[in-house]
């Protein structure tokens, strides 16, 4: 996110843009009247015709998604500096004030394909790809692109029939169409998903591996040699329970003539386990004219005895899951009642699944609601049954690598809110990494992000909480405030000069921060002290509440800036009276005020803390107000005195007299001293 | 009883340094008076009311001695000039002693002296009648001036304590105010005697 302009105006009424368009970093100029349909996302991306303020390269189109959240703002920079002629590459982007809307928006530039897109082209239904067209144009074109992707660590996971352009007008050679407009798989059909990412919501598919695109790969090549979807009449639903019982390849396959050639290539691609799918090196291998043994597909074990539900029998654990999970409260008792248990212990004869399932009959069983417990035990549950299917609890149904975008795209949502706090208080995260049957080494990195995430939110504090697991593992989320709304902040800098512009128009007591503003900046600011989040914790004392406020955002401006927030500084001297009452002498309170007013028109929000929280100060105060009450005391002793008659008390008098006596008698001794002086020298 | 201890000790070492600065004085005005017998016998009748009132005074500060002390040194002084003039001799001493006028002026002078020690309580004590209500005002300006820089929690339990006493002298009738019972501060309550 560092490539957004974090000093772009907070009013999008003030967007750089000239009659005929908006400027993109002063590099590219976007035609908001001149859109280009034919290159919209399915994601809801919208495109625009754009050209280089230098006037000089290919020609460009603009981008413009649909929401903030919805692009892959993680991997956008990594997809620049590809620069691949394989795909349609970005060139550039910014997020920024869109006028047309009235928001901000991510804006993406790419170079404008030169040939049509395949869909657009070929129809629903069309002439069968041969075998020689899917080698030579499609896969001698993209196989080397999925290599490079994942030398990089990068996923594609657009990888469809119409996300696929011409490169040139001859039709010789293909290229893939965008994938950052839109979550990780977002606009994927399930048809093109293998099972675990067919099981998951759409925007909770995760950033998943080159396995995920090749065999989205083997899905086109199949619809090109088919020449259209191979099984048009199967829903979504129906795709997957298929896949799940039968596998993809058989699913997928149905009817269609192949070759023993492409047979190969398709059952290597469409194999339902991601660790023996073909690779892209096999791929590469297979075009080069090596003939590697056909994958045999792994269908699930299938029980002695059916286990009814719903007046259904199932056969196989998995369907049995996916059944459960559609199913939510109905299953929830299956659990309950500890039926599932015995029927995975008998029928099955698979011990450890049982043990898992009964551990989860025993949650489900003590609680007796239908309420929290009940929903982890059969996630849980649902975990044991299908190990390789994602999370799934209620409506929601992520894999372990996508259920924090599925956080960020649904925020809005209570009921994803809930579900995923559910998840990390279930630990079921944890108990799925516990289940597979391979051990890959991006487990242990998730289940630190999950025991991490669960212990964020447990601390129900500003700085910690559901916005902390949010923040910390959506490194592109823009910090959803209601101060900051229509403002696209991603960054700390970006949300303190978004409060620096929001401050001319606050009146009143209300505060710079929210529990959206501190988890931001803690999640973004790995050096800032947890001292400062404890004490925003504590609301009873209002000068120390407001004083960590500013201690905090001083903090962010410390090490992120902007060096000057005069407008932000300002609203913090109004807001840091009660901690200038702190200090007792009116005149120190006074020189702060005249020092406060140096610091507003420095816009040092680090200055204003340390001035008005200096231990130096802060104790000559004490000091001098012992000093004082001291005095004020003894005044008030001596007018008792001097009222109770003290001063005109014998006793009193007597001792102060006989020192005046003596002074009178030196006095008079002195003058007849010199009178007899006087007499005997004359 | 630390206290005690303590002030005993302290008594011990004034006596003691009196002791010694009166050996000391002893050890000076003896050879002194050797030399100068006819003065000194001179100044030990004229210097009668001072010697008394130096062994009268109990008080550790002699303010009584010096009052008297140095009008009665005055009065003593021209029957030493005299002394001096015509011979310092023991004739000359005894018929200065002999002379009315030598007494009398001497005595005058210390009774004077007397006189001064006992109207200045009377003095003083009008002076602080008349300066009460200026003291007063000055008292009240400053904690007025404290609580205006320092607020009213300047006021602690026990400045309270004295501000409601002052009501409550101001409602009770002025004899139930003057039986009040009230510390003196603590700056004087220490010198007092």
């Amino acid at each position: 996110m560092a490539e957004i302009n974090p000093e772009s105006p907070f009013d999008p009424g003030v967007a750089a843009h000239s009659a005929t368009g908006v400027v993109v970093k002063d590099r590219y100029q976007v035609f908001t009247d001149q859109s280009l349909p034919d290159l919209d996302s399915p994601c809801g991306a919208k495109a625009f015709v754009a050209k280089r303020l230098s006037g000089e390269g290919v020609p460009l189109f603009a981008l413009v998604c649909h929401r903030g959240t919805d692009f892959r703002a993680d991997a956008v920079i990594s997809f620049i500096r590809l620069q691949s002629t394989k795909a349609l590459m970005p060139v550039d982007f910014d997020v920024m004030p869109w006028p047309p809307e009235g928001r901000y928006l991510p804006v993406l530039i790419f170079e404008k394909p030169k040939g049509p897109r395949l869909d657009q082209l070929l129809g629903e239904t069309f002439e069968p790809w041969r075998e020689e067209q899917i080698r030579d144009v499609l896969l001698f074109s993209l196989t080397p692109f999925l290599r490079d992707l994942e030398d990089r660590n990068l996923t594609h996971r657009a990888i469809r029939l119409d996300n696929i352009f011409y490169a040139d007008p001859s039709q010789r050679e293909v290229i893939l169409g965008e994938c950052l407009s839109g979550p990780p798989a977002f606009c994927q059909p399930v048809l093109y998903e293998p099972i675990d990412s067919a099981l998951s919501h759409p925007a909770g598919r995760g950033n998943g591996t080159t396995a995920d695109d090749l065999y989205a790969l083997g899905v086109l090549i199949l619809v090109l040699m088919h020449g259209g979807n191979p099984i048009p009449n199967m829903t979504d639903e129906e795709i997957v329970t298929s896949k799940i019982e039968r596998g993809s390849y058989a699913t997928l396959v149905s009817k269609t003539r192949l070759s023993l050639h492409m047979v190969e290539i398709l059952r290597g691609l469409l194999c339902d386990n991601p660790e023996e799918r073909w690779t892209a090196d096999d791929v590469g291998l297979w075009l080069n004219g090596r003939h590697l043994s056909p994958k045999q597909p792994v269908l699930p074990k299938r029980a002695q005895r059916g286990f009814k539900f719903l007046n259904v029998t199932y056969n196989s654990a998995e369907l049995l899951a996916y059944a459960l999970a559609k199913n939510w409260d109905a299953a929830c008792e299956v659990v309950r009642n500890g039926q599932l248990e015995l029927w995975v212990r008998r029928s099955l004869s698979d011990e450890k699944k049982a043990n898992l399932i009964q551990i989860a009959s025993a949650q489900a069983g003590e609680s007796m609601d239908s309420g929290g417990e009940s929903d982890r035990a059969l996630a849980m549950a649902l975990v044991a049954l299908h190990p390789a299917a994602p999370l799934r609890l209620r409506s929601l149904s992520a894999k372990i690598d996508g259920v924090f975008r599925l956080l960020m795209v649904q925020f809005d949502d209570p009921d994803t809110r809930r579900q995923v706090v559910e998840i990390l208080k279930g630990r079921i995260g944890q108990a799925w990494i516990d289940c597979q049957l391979t051990v890959r080494p991006e487990y242990n990195s998730y289940k630190k992000t999950y025991d991490v995430g669960l212990r964020r939110l447990l601390q129900d504090r500003p700085g910690y909480g559901l916005e902390r697991v949010l923040y910390d593992y959506n490194p592109s989320m823009p910090c959803l405030s209601p101060l900051l709304d229509g403002g696209f902040v991603a960054d700390i800098r970006s949300v303190l000069s978004a409060l620096d512009r929001l401050a001319p128009s606050i009146s009143g007591d209300q505060t710079p921060i929210d529990r959206h503003i501190v988890a931001f900046l803690a999640a973004r600011h790995i050096g800032m002290p947890e001292a400062i989040l404890r004490g925003l914790n504590d609301q009873s004392n209002e000068a120390n509440y407001r004083l960590d406020m500013l201690r905090l955002l001083s903090e962010g401006q410390r090490a992120f800036g902007p060096p000057r927030l005069c407008a932000l500084t300002g609203w913090f001297s109004s807001l840091c009276e009660p901690v200038l009452e702190t200090y007792r002498s009116r005149a120190t309170r006074e020189k702060l005020r005249e020092s406060m007013e140096w610091e507003v028109q420095e816009g040092s929000l680090n200055g204003l803390f340390y001035l008005i929280d200096d231990i130096r100060t802060r104790q000559q105060d004490n000091l001098n107000f012992e000093q004082a009450q001291a005095m004020f005391l003894t005044c008030a002793r001596e007018m008792a005195w001097i009222r109770a008659g003290g001063l005109t008390e014998p006793t009193y008098v007597k001792r102060l007299a006989r020192p005046v006596a003596t002074a009178i008698s030196a006095v008079a001794a002195s003058f007849a001293f010199l009178v007899m002086t006087v007499i005997y020298v004359t | 009883m630390a206290e005690n201890v303590k002030v005993k000790k302290a008594a011990r070492q004034q006596s003691g340094s009196a002791k010694k600065s009166l050996v000391m004085g002893a050890c000076f005005c003896l050879p002194l008076m050797v030399v100068l017998w006819p003065t000194a016998i001179l100044l030990c009748f004229s210097m009668a009311p001072t010697i008394f009132a130096f062994f009268a005074e109990r008080a550790q500060q002699k303010h009584l001695t010096l009052t008297i002390g140095l009008l009665n040194i005055c009065g003593s002084l021209p029957a030493l000039v005299t002394l001096w003039e015509v011979g310092h001799s023991h004739t000359t001493m005894l018929a200065l002693l002999q002379d009315n006028t030598t007494w009398l002026t001497a005595y005058l002078f210390a009774a004077f002296g007397w006189v001064i020690y006992l109207v200045s309580a009377f003095g003083v004590a009008q002076y602080h009648r008349g300066t009460i209500d200026a003291r007063l005002d000055a008292l009240e300006q400053k904690q007025r001036d404290l609580l205006e820089a320092w607020g009213d929690d300047v006021i602690t339990a026990d400045a309270r304590y004295f501000a409601q006493l002052h009501t409550a002298v101001e409602e009770e009738n002025d004899e139930v105010a003057a039986e009040t019972v009230v510390e003196p501060p603590l700056s004087q309550a220490q010198t007092a005697p």
